[in-house]
C-alpha cells in the first residue's frame, strides 16, 4: 500500500497528540482525585452526585433540628423536675399543717411558706428559652402564659399550640407542650369524681377522696349526700331522685352506682356533702386553695373538720396535678430517646451517603497510576519512534 | 539521420517535462490538497516506409493529476459530518458543565433555601432565621438568573459563530465561483485539464463541506454547480448567490439562515443541515432552548408551589401570607409578535399559565384564519379553536388567554413561548422578614370541662380562599352527634362522630378523636398572637419532598435532574459519535493521501530515471551529430 510523505508525518503526529491528550486527562484526575471531571464523563454519576449532595444537605439540617429539638426538650424536663420538687415540698406542708396539734398561728406560717413556693411554681411556669420565648405558652410565645387575677383565680394566656421539628426524612417529633395540656386540664378529685364538704355544714364530719368500683356502674351524674338526722343519710341524684338512704356507720362504705366513699367524725344533721364528676382544675389554684384553708382555720372542732376536708382534697387534687407532671415529663423523655435513636439513624444514613458518593466520583489511585505510567511510556515511545524515521528519504544518498 | 536528431530531440524535450512535472510534484508535497501529476509518455506516430515503420520519437501525452473523485467527495460528507458533531459538543459542553458542576448547580441553592426554611420551622418567632431565609431566597433567584444568563452568553457565541459561518460560506462560494471561471477560461487555451487550479477549487469546495453540507454536480464546460440544504445553488457555473442572516419573525434575537431569490429571501433554517452551520442549529433546538424551557419551567413550578403553601399561613403581624416570590407564572411575557401581523392597534395578549404542574412543556402558536382563532401546540401541532378569546378570556391546555387591548386582523400569528425568560423574571416578592408566613392561621381548643377523652388536631387550612377568619364552635350534642356553629351561633355543618374522620367548612378542616361525652365542645379560632406557631414553616420545608409537578409525578430536583441527565446523555453521545466520525475522517483522507499525495522517495526515483533517460537522449543528439560529422567529412574532399 502506498503512503505518502505527507501522511508518515501525518499520522505520527496524530499518534503523539493522542497519547498526549490520553496522558493529560489522567494526570488531571489524579490531581483533582475524581474520575469524572466533566459531568458529560458520566451524566448518569453526576446527576446522582447532586441528589446525594442533597441527601446529606438534608441530614446535616436535620441534625441542626434536633440540636434545637434536645435543648427545648431538656429545658422542659428540668422546669418539671424542678416543679415537682416543690409540690412535693408542699405536700410535705399539707400533711404536717394537717396536724390537730398545730395553732392558727402555726398554720399561718405554714401558708406563708406555701405562698412563696406558689411563686416559685409560677415563675417556673413561665419559664422563657434562650430566645427569650415562653416555653409553656403554646403559640403564644411572646405572652407569658401564667398570671393570677386580683379575685385569685389564675389565668392562662397561651394556648393549646404544640411546635413540632422535623428530625427525620418523615419524622417530626414535638418540642413542646403547652400549659392548657400541663398545669390547667388537670382532673381534680380521684379523677373520676370529686368529693366536697358543704361551707355551711356545721357538723364534724372528714368524708374521704372515694374511689370507684364499678366503673360501668357509674352514670357520671352528680349525687348529693344529705344527713336527714344526725345518723342516717340519702343520697340523691342531680333531678332529686332518691338512689340510696342509709344509717351512718363512722368508717362505713357509702355506696352509690358504682362509686363509694367514708365518712368519719361526727356530722349533724343537715351537713351537705357533693359527690360530682371531676372537672378541669389548675396546680396553682389547687395550691392556693390549701394556702387558703391554712390561713382561715381555727381551733374548733367543725373547723378542724374543714381544715381536714379541704387538706384531703388537697391530698387527691395535687397527686393528680404530680403525675400529670410525671406523664408530661415521661414524654419528654421518650422524645429525647426517639432524638437519640434518630440521630444515630441519620448518622448511619449518612455514611452510607458518603460512601455512595465517594464510589461514584473518588478515583482509584492505583488504577490510575498504573495508567498513567503506561500512557507515558507510550508517548515516549511514540516520540521516539517519530524522530528515528523521520530523517529517513532517497534525497539523503543522492 | 533526421529522423534520429527528431527522436533524440523529441526525447529530450519528453524529458525535461517529465523532470519538470517531477520537480513541481517535490514543490508542492506540503500543499495541502494537491493532487501528485504524472506525465503520460506516447510514442509519436511512425512514418511508413517501403519495408515498414520507423518509430519517430516520444511525445509527452498529457499531464494528468492522479485523483479519485469519489474519494474527495468522501472526504467533503465525512468532513461535514465531523464538523456537524464538533461545533455541536463544543456548545453542548459548555451547557453540560454549566448545569451539573457540583458547585454552581442550581440543586445546591434550592437545599440551600429549604434548610433556611427548616431553621425558620425550628425558631419560628426569631427575625434573624427569617432573615436569613430571605437572603437564601435572593441567593436561589440570582443563581437562577445566574445559570439562565450564562446560557444566554452561549447563545450569543452561537449567534456570533452563525454569522461567521454564513459569511465565510459566501465568501468561499464566491470564491469557487472565480474558480470556475479560471478553469473555463483555461480549458480555452488548451486541451488538457488545468490541475492545479482543479486542486486549488477542490480545496475550496471542502472548506465549504466543513460549513455545511454540499452536493457538487459536475458541469459539461468543466464548471461545477454546488448545492446546499434542499437544492439552493450557491454557486451555479462563475456566478455565486449569498445566503443572508435573518431576524426570526417572532424574536429578532434568534438568527434564521436566507436564500436570496432575486428581490426576496427564503428562510431555509429548516433545510441545512451538516457542517458547522447545521451543528450550531441543531444544538440550538435540541439543547439550548430545551435547557432555557426546562429551567423555566422550574422557576414557574417553584415559585407557583411555594406561594400557594405561603398564603395558606400567617405571618409575624397576623397577616394572611401573600405571595413569597413574584407570581411568574401569571407575570412573565410570554407573547411574541410577528412581524407580518397587521391587526391595528397592535394586539396585545396577555398568557397566564394555569396550572404549571399539568403544564406541558411546549411553544404555542396563536393564530386567527378567515375561519376564526385557534392556538396550535408546536410540540405536536394539537389545534385547539378557541371560542370566548378574544371577546372574554378563555383556558386552554393550561394556558389563560385573554385580550387587553388592540385587534388581530386575519393572518396574524403570535407565537407563546411562556416558559423561555421565566428564569430570568423569578424574583422575591417580600423584603420584610416578618411577613414570611410560618405560621397556620387557625388553631384549635379543647373546653377544659369537658368530660370525655376526646381531643382534637391543630387544624389547618384546605381552601384559603373560603377562609373567612371567623370563630368557630364544635358541640357534640351526644357522644355520636355533632354541630359545628359560627361565632353567630348560625349553623355551619353537623354530622355523625366517627372518631379520626375529617370534619371541613369554611376552608378549613379538623379531626376529632376518642371519645366525647355529650355536651363537650372544641373551638377553633383565628390563631392571632400565635408566632410561636410554625405548621405553615413545616409545610413550607416539606414541598421540596413532594411531588409538586409534571402532573404530581416529580419533585422539583427530579425535574432538574432530568434536565441534567438530558443535557449529559445528548453531551456524551455526541462526544462518542464525534470521535467515530474523525477516525472515519482519517481513514478517508490517508485512502485520498495513498492514491494522490506526493511521496518523496518516489519522486527522487522518478529524478533518477529521468535523468538517466535525458543523458541517454543527449547520447542519440551527439552520435546523430556524429554520424553527420562523418558524412561532412566524406564529402569535403
Amino acid at each position: 500500500m502506498r503512503i505518502s510523505t505527507g501522511q508518515v508525518n501525518t499520522m505520527a503526529l496524530t499518534a503523539i497528540l493522542d497519547q498526549q491528550a490520553r496522558l493529560s486527562q489522567t494526570q488531571l484526575q489524579l490531581a483533582a482525585g475524581k474520575k469524572n471531571l466533566t459531568p458529560a464523563d458520566d451524566p448518569v454519576a453526576a446527576s446522582k452526585s447532586i441528589g446525594l449532595d442533597q441527601s446529606v444537605s438534608k441530614l446535616q439540617q436535620y441534625q441542626r433540628n434536633m440540636d434545637m429539638a434536645e435543648s427545648r426538650l431538656q429545658l422542659e424536663d428540668s422546669t418539671l423536675s424542678d416543679m415537682t420538687v416543690v409540690l412535693n415540698r408542699i405536700r410535705e406542708i399539707a400533711l404536717v399543717g394537717n396536724n390537730s396539734s398545730l395553732t392558727p398561728e402555726d398554720r399561718s406560717l405554714l401558708a406563708n411558706e406555701i405562698k412563696e413556693r406558689q411563686d416559685e411554681l409560677l415563675s417556673l411556669a413561665n419559664t422563657r428559652d434562650s430566645s427569650g420565648e415562653y416555653i409553656y405558652a403554646g403559640y403564644q410565645a411572646q405572652t407569658q402564659p401564667f398570671s393570677q387575677n386580683s379575685s385569685g383565680s389564675y389565668n392562662y394566656a397561651g394556648d393549646s399550640g404544640q411546635r413540632f421539628l422535623q428530625i427525620g426524612a418523615s419524622r417530626q417529633i414535638a418540642v413542646a407542650d403547652s400549659g392548657n395540656d400541663v398545669f390547667m386540664a388537670i382532673k381534680n378529685g380521684n379523677g373520676t369524681f370529686t368529693v366536697t364538704d358543704n361551707a355551711a355544714n356545721t357538723g364534724a364530719g372528714v368524708i374521704d377522696p372515694g374511689s370507684v368500683f364499678n366503673a360501668t356502674a357509674y352514670d357520671g351524674d352528680t349525687y348529693t349526700l344529705t344527713f336527714v338526722s344526725d345518723t342516717s343519710y340519702e343520697i340523691r341524684d342531680s333531678s332529686n331522685n332518691l338512689e340510696v338512704s342509709g344509717t351512718y356507720v363512722e368508717g362505713q362504705q357509702i355506696a352509690v352506682n358504682g362509686i363509694q366513699t367514708t365518712i368519719k367524725g361526727q356530722p349533724l344533721s343537715g351537713d351537705v356533702f357533693t359527690l360530682a364528676p371531676s372537672t378541669s382544675k389548675d396546680v396553682f389554684t389547687t395550691v392556693n386553695d390549701l394556702a387558703t384553708a391554712f390561713e382561715n382555720s381555727s381551733s374548733n372542732a367543725v373547723s378542724t373538720a374543714k381544715l381536714n376536708n379541704s387538706v384531703n382534697r388537697f391530698l387527691s387534687d395535687i397527686d393528680q396535678a404530680m403525675e400529670s407532671l410525671i406523664n408530661v415529663r415521661s414524654k419528654a423523655g421518650a422524645r429525647l430517646s426517639t432524638i437519640d435513636s434518630q440521630r444515630q439513624l441519620n448518622e448511619s444514613q449518612d455514611i452510607q451517603l458518603k460512601k455512595d458518593l465517594s464510589e461514584l466520583n473518588d478515583l482509584d489511585y492505583a488504577e490510575a497510576i498504573t495508567q498513567l505510567n503506561l500512557q507515558k511510556v507510550g508517548l515516549e515511545a511514540a516520540q521516539q519512534s517519530y524522530l528515528r524515521i523521520q530523517g529517513l528519504s532517497l534525497f539523503n544518498y543522492l | 539521420m533526421a529522423s534520429l536528431l527528431g527522436t533524440g530531440i523529441s526525447a529530450l524535450l519528453s524529458t525535461q517535462r517529465a523532470l519538470a512535472t517531477t520537480s513541481q510534484n517535490i514543490s508542492n508535497v506540503n500543499t495541502e490538497g494537491y493532487s501528485r501529476q504524472r506525465v503520460e509518455f506516447q510514442p509519436r506516430t511512425p512514418q511508413a516506409f517501403g519495408g515498414g515503420f520507423i518509430g519517430a520519437g516520444v511525445n509527452v501525452g498529457d499531464v494528468s493529476r492522479i485523483y479519485d473523485s469519489f474519494l474527495t467527495d468522501q472526504i467533503r460528507s465525512s468532513t461535514s459530518g465531523f464538523t456537524q458533531l464538533d461545533s455541536y459538543l463544543t456548545l453542548s459542553t459548555q451547557v453540560d458543565n454549566l448545569l451539573g458542576d457540583p458547585n454552581i448547580n442550581l440543586m445546591v441553592g434550592v437545599q440551600s433555601f429549604f434548610n433556611a426554611t427548616q431553621d425558620v420551622a425550628d425558631d419560628p418567632a426569631s427575625i434573624p432565621a427569617r432573615q436569613v431565609l430571605l437572603s437564601e431566597g435572593e441567593s436561589l433567584v440570582n443563581r437562577f438568573q445566574y445559570i439562565d444568563q450564562r446560557l444566554t452568553d452561549i447563545g450569543d457565541v452561537m449567534n456570533r459563530d452563525i454569522r461567521g459561518v454564513v459569511g465565510d460560506i459566501n465568501s468561499l462560494s464566491q470564491s469557487i465561483a472565480d474558480v470556475n471561471r479560471k478553469i473555463a477560461d483555461a480549458r480555452t487555451l488548451s486541451s488538457g485539464e488545468p490541475n492545479d487550479i482543479l486542486d486549488q477549487r477542490d480545496l475550496l469546495l471542502k472548506q465549504l463541506s466543513e460549513k455545511t453540507s454540499i452536493t457538487v454536480l459536475d458541469q459539461s464546460d468543466g464548471t461545477v454547480n454546488v448545492f446546499i440544504g434542499n437544492g439552493q445553488a450557491v454557486v451555479a457555473g462563475v456566478e455565486s448567490r449569498d445566503l443572508s442572516i435573518l431576524n426570526n419573525e417572532f424574536d429578532i434575537s434568534r438568527l434564521e439562515v436566507g436564500y436570496s431569490l432575486g428581490t426576496s429571501s427564503v428562510n431555509i433554517t429548516g433545510q441545512v443541515s451538516g457542517g458547522e452551520l447545521g451543528g450550531l442549529l441543531q444544538f440550538r433546538n435540541e439543547v439550548l432552548d430545551e435547557a432555557k424551557d426546562s429551567l423555566g419551567y422550574l422557576a414557574v413550578g417553584l415559585s407557583n408551589s411555594f406561594n400557594q403553601q405561603h398564603r395558606d399561613g400567617m405571618d409575624l403581624k397576623g397577616v394572611l401570607g401573600g405571595d413569597f416570590f413574584k407570581p411568574i407564572d401569571t407575570t412573565t411575557p410570554s407573547v411574541l409578535s410577528s412581524t407580518s401581523n397587521t391587526g391595528s392597534p397592535a394586539a396585545q395578549i396577555d398568557v397566564d399559565i394555569a396550572n404549571i404542574n399539568a403544564y406541558t412543556q411546549s411553544d404555542y402558536a396563536l393564530d386567527r384564519t378567515a375561519s376564526g382563532y385557534s392556538l396550535t401546540r408546536l410540540s405536536d401541532n394539537t389545534v385547539f379553536s378557541l371560542s370566548t378569546f378574544p371577546g372574554g378570556s378563555e383556558t386552554v391546555d393550561n394556558l389563560t388567554l385573554s385580550l387587553s387591548s388592540g385587534a388581530l386582523a386575519v393572518g396574524d400569528s403570535f407565537l407563546i413561548r411562556p416558559l423561555r425568560t421565566a428564569a430570568s423574571d423569578i424574583g422575591l416578592a417580600i423584603t420584610d422578614p416578618a411577613a414570611i408566613a410560618a405560621a397556620s392561621p387557625v388553631r384549635t381548643q379543647a373546653n377544659l370541662a369537658n368530660t370525655g377523652n376526646a381531643t382534637i388536631d391543630p387544624g389547618a387550612i384546605n381552601n384559603i380562599a373560603q377562609f373567612d377568619g371567623d370563630s368557630y364552635a364544635v358541640n357534640f350534642t351526644s357522644t355520636t352527634t355533632y354541630e359545628v356553629r359560627d361565632s353567630l351561633n348560625n349553623l355551619e355543618t353537623s354530622g355523625t362522630y366517627t372518631s379520626g374522620n375529617p370534619i371541613s367548612f369554611n376552608g378549613i378542616t379538623i379531626a376529632v378523636s376518642g371519645v366525647p361525652a355529650s355536651g363537650d365542645n372544641f373551638t377553633v379560632v383565628p390563631n392571632s398572637g400565635g408566632i410561636g406557631d410554625n405548621r405553615n414553616a413545616l409545610n413550607l420545608s416539606s414541598l421540596q419532598n413532594n411531588n409538586t409537578l409534571l402532573s404530581n409525578t416529580a419533585k422539583y430536583s427530579d425535574v432538574y435532574s432530568q434536565l441534567i441527565v438530558d443535557v449529559g446523555s445528548k453531551t456524551m453521545r455526541t462526544e462518542v459519535n464525534r470521535d467515530t466520525q474523525e477516525s472515519l475522517l482519517q481513514q478517508t483522507v490517508a485512502a485520498r493521501d495513498s492514491k494522490s499525495a506526493v511521496n518523496l522517495d518516489e519522486e527522487a526515483s522518478d529524478l533518477l530515471r529521468f535523468q538517466q533517460q535525458y543523458q541517454a537522449a543527449t547520447q542519440i543528439i551527439s552520435t546523430a551529430d556524429s554520424l553527420f560529422q562523418s558524412l561532412l567529412g566524406v564529402l569535403r574532399r
